[in-house]
């Protein structure tokens, strides 16, 4: 069931690693520990979800990624070295690999995207489970175009603002995390952070004034 | 603190990333001051709300760690062949994980074509491979798992083939079984520390490790030793860890669920970010990417299915009062069942709440009426009779369970208290509801039907309330 991301949800769902256990559980995983890589998997899994799915915006091919970033993981397991963060380490490979992703895909990914910009994408649309007498049409369509606009506005921005941007607004990660990953200062982070802000808040200026508080 | 370096800032304050307690409090104090600068915190403030709201919380479905599970099986044996061959290098690559089919596995991460010409020409070599991986681990120490009873139990071999394997025959990790005994006897294989497992016909499950198996399709039944603990069942809907116990574990992969079922001790079940505590006497499903439901109590046997059929049928027919539509909207089960000719029943019921948020109707439905009725013939089906008039027997129980006789020809009504929320409306005249209906005869006999979604015409529902004073 796909749940509405806000501002609160997003404090609260930021993932609670721990630093020395993910190492640990690292040096585990370099012996091939199954255990240890699950509990690894578990703790990431939604942090790498949000990551990829606000910049792909196609479930299907998040989990692909997900599976990705982790048998890259699992492979590079043999000569990882507790040196710095895990989370950073991981978050890197993520980076890496989605970089390339894009490069493959011609910098267009959402035109690749199966499912991307399905009113009311929230899995249930063409499933057998009745529709949920929550939302009512009006407020479906009304998400549907929110979103629509808003993976729009995401995708034309710059390669390196959009990873800046998903990674602070949707993966729920510090500057200082972003600057580890990205391995640039932090001030640059907030300088990508602010132009990206700038030009979503124009291509998002129609819907803003409609919807007009 | 001036415009300039607040509005360079803006956006960092509004994320609440000014590490700088002096610099904050001086932004705090400006925005506060500045008309023009508090109009762009408000501006910066709700941009990002909108595009948060725009956002998704993304759980992967247990699928993709069922095959990271696979994947990472392939590349171990490829690193053990390697290993041998002296080329480890050429084993840990991709093409070497996409040697082995994955069979059970439904959808596949795509190989670039020209992989797949490398993948098919070193594809014996794979085979070769996990050959050697049970030799190494069965040489340095691995475990175990000793075939001790039951007929039929298979091992499958990567290509696909299989082989029957006989009593005595020890599994080892990596080894994927499946259970081919015919009628009701099961396979039963058992660990070096006691704990057992029971296979089911169908049953098809891989060795992971010591402490875990991947259960791919059918029932398992684990009776897990003190030293057994932690062991872990893992599926495509979900995860079981133990906590020394026994309990049976199901999947279906037509309905895409497991189902799981705690005889003794505490399962620790878990699907998509959640984790529920079976403990025993309970079980519990798992459906999809979804949550496992709230445990229930299972103390009702398991359908004897070889019990019900012929003879006499059942109607069970579950009804809720719509306020807002001051009609009764149903749901109904045909269960044809063998009722012993002018023997009375007793029949047990429950009704539980499958706490689905998505068709909870705040204040809608606060009774459940479960209206079953048994008639002489298997031929009498479908919304023959009407709501009321027609009942001669009602027991209230406040529990949402109870006891009642049942007779040949005769119908019943009970009204049985439970928590809103089961039952959902659909706005548009449509109407579902989910429920289950668990059924149990002294002796022993059950019925459980469990229903989801199932849209019904509008002509098929009840549209009278049934009168007061039964």
């Amino acid at each position: 069931m796909v749940t509405c991301f806000t501002r609160a949800m997003k404090a609260r769902k930021q993932f609670a690693s721990d630093p020395g256990r993910d190492v640990k559980l690292m040096l585990r995983v370099k012996q091939g520990n199954i255990e240890a890589f699950e509990a690894i998997y578990n703790t990431y899994k939604a942090s790498l979800g949000a990551f990829f799915y606000h910049l792909v915006w196609d479930r299907s091919r998040t989990e692909d990624y997900i599976q990705e970033v982790f048998i890259r993981l699992w492979k590079a397991a043999g000569n990882y070295q507790p040196t710095g963060k895990f989370s950073t380490f991981l978050f890197q490979i993520a980076k890496n690999f989605w970089l390339n992703e894009r490069r493959k895909l011609g910098h267009d990914p959402a035109r690749f995207s199966l499912d991307a910009k399905i009113a009311g994408d929230d899995g249930s649309r063409f499933s057998s489970q009745p529709p949920s007498p929550g939302p009512t049409p009006s407020t479906v369509v009304a998400r549907a175009e929110l979103k629509a606009q808003v993976q729009e506005a995401l995708d034309s921005l710059p390669e390196k603002q959009s990873l800046v941007f998903v990674m602070s607004e949707f993966q729920g990660l510090k500057y200082h995390e972003i600057a580890e990953v990205l391995d640039i200062p932090i001030g640059t982070v907030k300088s990508r952070m602010a132009r990206a802000e700038k030009l979503l808040r124009k291509k998002l200026s129609r819907y803003l004034a409609d919807h007009q508080r | 603190m001036d415009c300039i370096k607040t509005l360079d800032n803006i956006v960092a304050y509004v994320q609440g990333e000014i590490a700088d307690d002096s610099l904050r409090r001086d932004i705090a104090a400006h925005v506060q001051a500045c008309g023009s600068c508090r109009r762009e915190e408000g501006e910066v403030r709700r941009t990002l709300n909108v595009i948060q709201e725009a956002g998704e919380e993304f759980v992967p479905s247990n699928r993709v760690w069922m095959q990271l599970l696979e994947r990472i099986r392939i590349i171990k044996a490829g690193i053990t062949a390697g290993d041998k061959s002296g080329s480890v290098q050429t084993a840990t690559t991709v093409e070497t994980e996409q040697a082995y089919t994955p069979r059970l596995i439904a959808r596949r991460v795509t190989v670039p074509r020209p992989r797949r010409a490398i993948a098919l020409l070193i594809s014996i070599g794979a085979a070769a491979a996990v050959a050697a991986v049970i030799v190494y681990i069965a040489t340095t120490g691995g475990f175990a798992v000793e075939y001790v009873e039951g007929p039929g139990l298979a091992l499958i071999r990567d290509n696909g083939t299989s082989e029957k394997t006989d009593i005595g025959h020890k599994f080892v990790k990596g080894d994927i079984v499946e259970a081919r005994s015919v009628g009701s006897k099961n396979a039963m294989l058992r660990y070096p520390n006691d704990s057992t497992l029971t296979l089911e016909q169908g049953a098809n499950l891989e060795f992971i490790s010591e402490n875990a198996v991947k259960l791919y399709a059918g029932t398992l039944r684990a009776s897990i030793t003190p030293e057994g603990i932690g062991f872990k069942v893992w599926t495509e809907f979900g995860e079981a860890k133990v906590t020394g116990t026994e309990f049976t574990i199901t999947v279906s992969k037509e309905k895409r669920q497991t189902a799981i079922r705690v005889m003794t001790g505490e399962v620790a079940f878990s699907n998509g970010d959640e984790t529920r505590v079976v403990s025993a006497g309970s079980q519990t499903v798992a459906s999809g990417n979804a949550s496992p439901e709230k445990p229930f109590s299972s103390e009702l046997d398991e359908i004897p299915t070889q019990e019900l059929r012929g003879g006499h049928n059942i109607e069970l027919l579950m009804a809720v009062f719509d306020p807002s539509s001051g009609r009764y909207v149903s749901e109904s089960e045909n269960v044809p069942v063998e009722l012993p000719p002018g023997e009375p029943l007793r029949l047990r019921f429950l009704v539980r709440n499958l706490e689905n948020e998505a068709l909870r109707i705040p204040g809608a439905a606060e009774a459940y009426n479960l209206f079953v009725r048994v008639s002489p013939s298997a031929e009498t089906k479908g919304y023959q009779f009407p709501i009321g008039g027609e009942f001669t027997e009602e027991e209230p129980q406040p529990d949402g369970g109870g006891f009642v006789k049942l007779e040949s020809g005769q119908s019943y009504r009970f009204v049985c208290q439970i928590e809103p929320g089961a039952i959902g409306l659909v706005p548009g005249g449509t109407r579902y509801i989910y429920g289950v209906y668990n059924m149990k005869w002294e002796s022993k006999t059950a019925i459980a039907v469990k229903r989801a979604a199932m849209p019904r015409p509008d002509a098929d529902l009840p549209t009278e309330a049934p009168p007061e004073g039964h």
